[in-house]
């Protein structure tokens, strides 16, 4: 079942800058609209339970895009489902069933403690008092918050704030939860409980998660489906499993050699660097085997040899760069 | 309905940490009155207490700016104006769109909170000043005290209610803080320092139909000169500009949020 639809969306931002006359001057009153198409006719499905990363550079749209999702922004054209629901027409309605985690922009109470501000939520959202209690206590079991749950939130850490920033949003049983960034800031102790959580929350409660992220290893670890959009453009739309399977194809392969050799030159190799004994080559195996790379190398003379996959984060600038060439 | 109370309750803990920063507003409003009452008492001249102007005795014109002043002091209508407009500048409004309730209602139930916090000080502030300088209003029965507390009160209600909407005019100016000085300098210049009897009678009709009336004017002179037949009207005119007030607010913002451009997250 698609819990998200969304057709040719469209979002344009005008804003009006000063006339430039033909004497090159700048007029002092007459103003030019400027269009600026923040989303560019994107189109895509999002299924119940679905874990999708919603990822580009700055700029590109997905913040934007997100905003629609959730009735925030009204499209300029194109058509928006959200639970069966219109965002823009039916914003209070479908709040219910959505949840909202932003990385940069807390929305807990923060001279209250952590329990007073889930109540508060709890109010907001018009739950019933014996409900709202079990809740609380589920989620704090679940993310393990007792032990501060009754401190100023002021006084908590980046990491045990998003937790509670977490569970506020979790507190009305939200079908599908939006993530804006939440692992900004976050030291890698911290992020990687938050990732946990956020799988934990996708499997255990099957809700729906759309996560936007400039940190590749959020999106691996949480996501099974990336979008990546570029210029307000839907430039890929496949699964995680896919985008490693054609995209890790170029090899990354250091070797300490006993002594020095040449590297001849073979098609699809590339010497990164060479100093010394150490080599770091890249092989793109479109164009050669790891069979022939090897034979690069005396066996005898290898001292140490590491071979790794390019990693996603450059994959996916590499994704970004071709796309602004094409 | 259950919701903004819940949003004025939380407002209202969370305000307990500004405790210093409203004592030191007593201290603003105590100088601010002190140098008032010297001025007035200047006005009045020797004769003092027998003299009238327009109908208002030195304690019933100390009153009535005392009251005023509470009301402006109370409200802080700078913040909720300077806080919407920021808001929508800066896009931070987005982050508060995705909730179940209504924007408008809720930084208004927001504010009042804060009010409300600031009420508990400046109120027996006021009354300590009048009773030290001039004592009780003329003709004080203590069962006034209810009625004039409740005037007041409305008259905060809809001075929140009001600036909000000058606060959301942000949709489509630039900055409304120009607009609010505008507005406020009139309320106080119509409504806070002379009762509408010290004004051209032509004008005098102009204030009574005006919010200033509910906002200042009516509450003011209540407590400086109390007679039922006043405060019937004073009532009538506040839940009326309240009733006005909150539908024009929801239709602004109605209007107003098809406009908010937040590019980028």
């Amino acid at each position: 079942m698609n819990v998200i639809e969304v057709n040719n969306l469209r979002k344009e931002f005008v804003s009006k800058k000063k006339r430039v006359k033909e004497n090159g001057k700048t007029s002092l009153f007459k103003k030019d609209k400027v269009i600026k198409r923040a989303v560019d006719d994107i189109s895509f499905c999002v299924n119940e339970g679905e874990a999708l990363a919603f990822i580009g550079p700055n700029g590109a749209g997905k913040s934007t895009t997100i905003k629609m999702l959730t009735g925030i922004l009204y499209p300029t054209s194109g058509s928006v489902k959200v639970m069966g629901l219109d965002p823009s027409k039916d914003r209070i309605k479908l709040s219910y069933q959505i949840g909202t985690v932003f990385g940069q922009k807390e929305q807990l109470w923060v001279h209250l403690s952590a329990m007073d501000n889930f109540k508060f939520f709890g109010a907001i959202y018009d739950i019933r008092k014996e409900k709202l209690e079990k809740r609380i206590k589920e989620l704090a079991d679940l993310f393990e918050v007792n032990e501060f749950i009754n401190q100023p939130v002021k006084s908590l850490s980046l990491g045990q704030r998003m937790k509670c920033e977490m569970i506020a949003s979790l507190i009305h049983e939200p079908k599908v939860l939006f993530f804006d960034e939440p692992t900004i800031g976050l030291d890698p102790i911290a992020k990687e409980t938050l990732r946990k959580l956020i799988k934990k929350i996708n499997k255990e409660l099957n809700t729906t998660i759309i996560f936007t992220s400039h940190d590749v290893g959020d999106i691996e670890e949480v996501c099974k489906r990336v979008i990546i959009i570029n210029d307000g453009k839907i430039v890929l739309d496949d699964s995680m499993k896919n985008l490693k399977y054609h995209y890790l194809n170029k090899k990354i392969i250091e070797v300490n050699m006993k002594n020095n050799i040449k590297i001849e030159k073979t098609a699809g190799v590339q010497v990164i660097k060479s100093k010394d004994t150490l080599y770091k080559i890249e092989a793109d195996l479109n164009q050669t085997t790891m069979a022939d790379v090897m034979k690069l190398f005396n066996p005898d003379d290898i001292q140490d040899i590491t071979i790794s996959s390019t990693p996603l984060e450059e994959i996916i600038k590499d994704i970004y760069k071709r796309r602004e060439h094409e | 309905m259950n919701k903004y109370i819940t949003v004025f309750k939380t407002g209202f803990k969370q305000e307990k940490d500004a405790i210093f920063d409203t004592l030191m507003r007593c201290i603003i409003f105590f100088v601010i009155m002190y140098v008032m009452i010297q001025l007035w008492s200047f006005i009045y001249g020797d004769s003092g207490t027998s003299q009238i102007i327009n109908g208002y005795s030195l304690n019933s014109m100390i009153w009535y700016l005392l009251i005023g002043e509470c009301i402006i002091n109370s409200a802080r209508t700078n913040k909720i104006v300077r806080g919407i407009s920021n808001e929508i500048k800066t896009g931070g409004i987005t982050y508060k769109l995705n909730k179940p309730y209504n924007y408008y209602l809720y930084t208004i139930s927001d504010f009042m909170s804060k009010s409300a916090f600031l009420v508990l000080f400046t109120v027996p502030t006021t009354i300590i000043i009048g009773l030290v300088f001039v004592g009780v209003p003329d003709g004080f029965v203590w069962y006034t005290i209810f009625p004039c507390a409740l005037a007041i009160i409305m008259s905060i209600v809809i001075s929140w209610a009001m600036y909000g909407i000058v606060g959301l005019l942000a949709f489509w100016i630039q900055d409304a803080t120009p607009l609010y000085w505008v507005v406020s300098k009139t309320v106080m210049l119509l409504g806070m320092f002379f009762p509408v009897d010290f004004f051209p009678t032509w004008l005098q009709p102009v204030i009574k139909y005006s919010p200033i009336y509910s906002l200042m004017s009516g509450p003011a002179s209540l407590v400086a000169q109390f007679s039922w037949e006043n405060f019937g009207r004073v009532i009538m005119a506040q839940s009326v500009w309240l009733v006005v007030i909150l539908c024009l607010g929801l239709l602004v913002f109605k209007i107003g949020k098809r406009r908010v451009a937040s590019n980028g997250g």
